[in-house]
């Protein structure tokens, strides 16, 4: 275990093992540097800097605390899981951040901006995000490309490829669910014929309201359908949904 | 011209050859007191050189220390805590290091090494390394292995 309590600046540096930044003043600041993986515990006043770092495993930033400052940028995680839970004074900033094979789950975010391709994830998963703009590529995602929950007032764009994979017609493309409302979805969901298919290219449940999925090209992307929408207020733009 | 390598472990040994680093910190133009010869001469932080058995002979000629000869993994704990409360660097020269025991590496003090593919610190699962802040890490390898 490798444990900074504290400014740390590293450069050029191979860490073989389990990183954690445990003390309320942690401020870790990276570049080109490999980690086993990396933990900010929970805490306040702790701040992430990371340019072209790769995580061989877990990237976990968080417990539901409060934070300065995270930014990413260039930033690669090979087989591991990056979890983001917490809220960040300054914003949370993440740039070509790229996860493969893990999940992509984000928590408690406000004020986000993030540049996400994730190659075959578990599932990416907004949960209680708001006002954010993220840029998204998912492909073959084992479960839904997108999931937002109880998220309001961001905006998702990007492109979704053969999301579902772990089982046929059961998972979507994007899934808009809870008391996620006034978020805009500007995507491209496609189904290449390669595996199992999604259920829908986009489902809005019954419990969103006033969200606007824009200029989405979903055709033939769902095996139960392309687009559902059970939400109130929900609009569309584009005429290549169905 | 460089002074014999400091022998033996014994605390006060190390101890005083932290003293004389760091005076010659505090007395740049001093020819009495020792300083490696590979960071020249005057000025700087106080810089101790560190090598291993397996490092090539120059690497520990010119070395401060060779742990696992003439410094133990706890005798390194005593080296670091020569400088706290002051800003220094710990240099290691090319090869492994196996370090098997719990470091705590005080405030301000950085570790530099000659590549992260060169330079490699080893721990056990259970050990760990602790950095209390203000701390750089540069152009090294942190390992931990199975023990």
């Amino acid at each position: 275990m490798i444990i900074f309590q504290g400014e740390t600046h590293l450069s050029n540096v191979r860490l073989g093992g389990p990183v954690t930044a445990e003390n309320s003043s942690t401020i870790v600041w990276a570049t080109d540097t490999f980690m086993e993986s990396f933990e900010l515990e929970a805490g306040v006043s702790q701040s992430v800097h990371f340019a072209l770092v790769e995580i061989a495993n877990d990237l976990e930033l968080g417990g539901g605390s409060f934070f300065q400052q995270v930014t990413l940028t260039n930033v690669t995680l090979n087989s591991g899981n990056l979890i983001v839970n917490g809220t960040f004074e300054y914003g949370f900033m993440a740039d070509a951040v790229t996860v493969r094979q893990g999940s992509a789950n984000f928590t408690g975010l406000e004020n986000f901006n993030l540049g996400l391709t994730v190659i075959q994830p578990t599932d990416v998963i907004f949960d209680d995000c708001h006002r954010g703009k993220v840029d998204l590529l998912c492909f073959e995602s084992l479960q839904h490309g997108l999931r937002i929950e109880d998220s309001s007032d961001n905006r998702f764009s990007g492109q979704i490829i053969n999301a579902g994979q772990q089982i046929d017609d059961t998972y979507d493309g994007i899934f808009v669910l809870g008391d996620s409302n006034r978020n805009r979805t500007e995507f491209t969901v496609t189904y290449t014929g390669a595996g199992n298919q999604m259920r829908y290219g986009a489902n809005l449940s019954a419990a969103t309201v006033d969200n606007h999925v824009e200029a989405s090209v979903l055709t033939g992307s769902g095996a139960t359908g392309n687009f559902n929408d059970a939400g109130t207020g929900t609009v569309l733009t584009d005429d290549h949904i169905v | 011209m460089k002074p014999p390598r400091v022998t033996g472990e014994p605390t006060a040994v190390i101890a005083d050859h932290v003293n004389r680093l760091i005076r010659k910190f505090e007395y740049p133009d001093s020819d009495t007191i020792p300083l490696n010869p590979i960071l020249g001469g005057g000025g700087g932080a106080p810089t101790v050189v560190i090598a291993t058995p397996g490092s090539s002979g120059f690497s520990q000629g010119r070395a401060d220390f060779v742990l696992g000869l003439d410094l133990s993994p706890g005798g390194f704990q005593i080296l670091l805590n020569g400088f706290t409360g002051l800003r220094a660097r710990i240099l290691f020269t090319e090869g492994d290091f196996a370090i098997d025991t719990h470091i705590d590496v005080p405030t301000g003090i950085d570790f530099e090494g000659a590549g992260r593919r060169a330079s490699r610190l080893t721990w056990g699962a259970d050990p760990d390394i602790t950095f209390a802040g203000d701390n750089g890490l540069r152009n090294i390898a942190l390992i931990e292995v199975a023990t």
